[in-house]
């Protein structure tokens, strides 16, 4: 990993691993994770750049479906078991905080 | 939200006497004053007196002031329109087949952002800044009214972190680490 996995990066790619099939759009992305647009975008295109994520625009006729074309994004091969172990990696406690737990105290 | 074509020739108009001002303004006056200057640092004026400087400090001032003014009434607008052309209109160019930019329900809403973020998007590679526009155009069509009023913001916030990554890329020649 390249990059720095932030919490973020960590819900897009929970989001797309939920089926890793499936494209999401913008749109369905902010709804999925919560984030808005201005963060998921960078994010989106970050793991694009690293080959994690692959996008298409969708082709459409804007005036037949009264709206702009979309762009879809879904998580490639090596993205999705990227993405898993990332999230598995960060779902392990880190040694600070078991440390912390052992001396018992959290704050 | 159709303009009538008097308004919008008015409008061509004014911008074109602003564009006319702009040029002679700040072009005679900025030129004048850098030629003064520049006479003076080679020596060809030799001793030229406060009387020169003097001038050639309030043609500074002047040309300051002026800036300050066409600014404000309009020069935001001409710049725009000029690094539009600059950009050969790629970034902001509608295809014949999309709908028209503005009348998308959420841009209009969205107003003076929208503005703002157009203005991001042109200080991005062409390519980059057309494809994040057309990312936020298709999410501010689409969603719902309070994405929509907090979308804008969270776009233009990110507007400098895209335009310099996008611009790395372009220089780095788009190579991705994973890649090196």
């Amino acid at each position: 990993m390249t990059f720095r996995m932030t919490m973020q990066t960590l819900l897009i790619l929970q989001a797309l691993l939920l089926d890793p099939a499936r494209e999401l759009y913008g749109l369905e992305l902010s709804g999925e994770t919560g984030l808005l647009p201005g963060t998921t975008y960078p994010i989106l295109l970050r793991l694009e750049n690293e080959g994690w994520v692959t996008s298409r625009r969708e082709d459409i006729d804007p005036r037949a479906e009264k709206r702009p074309a979309r762009r879809y994004y879904r998580l490639t091969a090596e993205g999705a078991s990227q993405a898993s172990a990332a999230i598995a990696d960060a779902r392990r406690p880190s040694r600070t905080a078991l440390r912390r737990l052992a001396e018992g105290g959290v704050a | 939200m159709t303009r009538s074509v008097p308004t919008f020739r008015r409008r061509e108009r004014r911008r074109a006497a602003s564009a006319v001002m702009w040029t002679c303004g700040v072009g005679v006056v900025y030129a004048a004053d850098i030629i003064v200057f520049l006479l003076h640092a080679t020596g060809v004026l030799g001793d030229v007196g406060h009387a020169v400087l003097a001038t050639a400090d309030l043609l500074l001032a002047v040309g300051t002031v002026y800036l300050a003014v066409i600014g404000v009434i309009g020069g935001v607008r001409l710049g725009i329109s000029s690094l539009r052309s600059l950009h050969g209109d790629r970034t902001l160019r509608r295809d014949a087949t999309e709908a028209p930019l503005d009348q998308v329900a959420g841009l209009e809403e969205a107003g003076f952002a929208w503005r703002l973020i157009r203005l991001c998007a042109l200080l991005m590679p062409p390519a980059a800044g057309r494809r994040w526009l057309e990312e936020a155009q298709s999410f501010l069509a689409e969603a719902q009214p309070s994405w929509r009023r907090r979308a804008p913001g969270s776009y233009i916030a990110s507007a400098p972190q895209l335009i310099f990554m996008s611009w790395t890329r372009v220089i780095t020649g788009g190579r991705s680490r994973a890649s090196r």
